[in-house]
């Protein structure tokens, strides 16, 4: 039982780090230059985004 | 000097002989994905290799603790914390002080997430000796890894660093056939993904062929 909860706690303390980080990233500005693909593209569809700049 | 010797054999065989892409198939997704044209399969082959390298610096002493807490079941969550962190924190640098670096990666750097090379290689580091003795090693340099934390800290960094460069090597190799395959005649069938796996498998026979010499 102990060891079920040594394991939540490794994961919640990861878990907070990340939740941590992805708080602050989103909090840096992006660069003015930064053209944002993002929204439009994700995973896998990278190849769309290609094609996708090439007809623009 | 043997064991130097040692050390650059495991990284060429990481990069070369064992290349993850070609051998393996991890990681095809990005790689088809993002080869279309040159600058930005730099750009997904310099991300990855630090990613991968700082993966596998911090999964190594997060394996030694879940091994010391005995719950070694936790490996892969953790690790896919660990990389998902690591890509942010990577993603915040670039956009703080690397802008220009920050929108050539662009949508490709949040990518690496989801790229099982990554996974692969903090998975393997967990148990360098047995990842090393499938290399061909002399028995004594195995016996020198297994007995000094050092050389299995050293090998585990090394190892990760070669796959990080060898799939650096193919994405790149691969970018610039595929510019010129694009003004190539090739059969409507075959055009796209088809033709990109087609060239792929040709390379990898290509550097399979070298797996004796290294």
């Amino acid at each position: 039982m102990m060891k079920y909860l040594v394991a939540f706690l490794v994961f919640s303390v990861l878990a907070i780090v990340f939740i941590l980080l992805y708080y602050l990233n989103s909090k840096v500005a992006k660069p003015d230059s930064c053209n944002d693909a993002q929204s439009e593209c994700s995973s896998c569809n990278v190849s769309f985004c290609v094609n996708k700049k090439k007809e623009r | 000097m043997e064991i130097i010797s040692s050390m650059f054999a495991v990284f060429l065989i990481a990069m070369i002989t064992n290349n993850i892409i070609l051998t393996t198939g991890y990681g095809i997704c990005s790689y088809i994905g993002v080869s279309k044209n040159r600058s930005s399969a730099i750009g997904m082959g310099v991300a990855l290799v630090f990613v991968t390298f700082m993966s596998a610096l911090v999964s190594y002493f997060l394996q030694k603790i879940l091994v010391a807490l005995d719950i070694e079941f936790m490996q892969t969550v953790c690790f896919i914390l660990v990389i998902a962190s690591l890509v942010q924190l990577v993603e915040m640098i670039c956009k703080k002080f690397l802008p220009s670096l920050y929108n050539s990666l662009g949508i490709y750097l949040p990518l690496i997430t989801t790229n099982c090379v990554v996974l692969f290689v903090t998975k393997q580091i967990c148990d360098v000796p047995s990842l090393v003795s499938g290399m061909g090693l002399s028995q004594e340099i195995i016996d020198l890894i297994s007995s000094s934390n050092a050389y299995d800290f050293v090998f585990a960094l090394i190892y990760a660093l070669g796959i990080g460069f060898g799939y650096f090597i193919v994405i790149f190799v691969f970018s610039t056939i595929r510019e010129k395959i694009d003004n190539a005649p090739v059969v409507k069938g075959f055009k796209g993904a088809g033709i990109a796996l087609v060239t792929t498998a040709i390379m990898a026979l290509a550097i399979t062929g070298l797996a004796g010499v290294i």
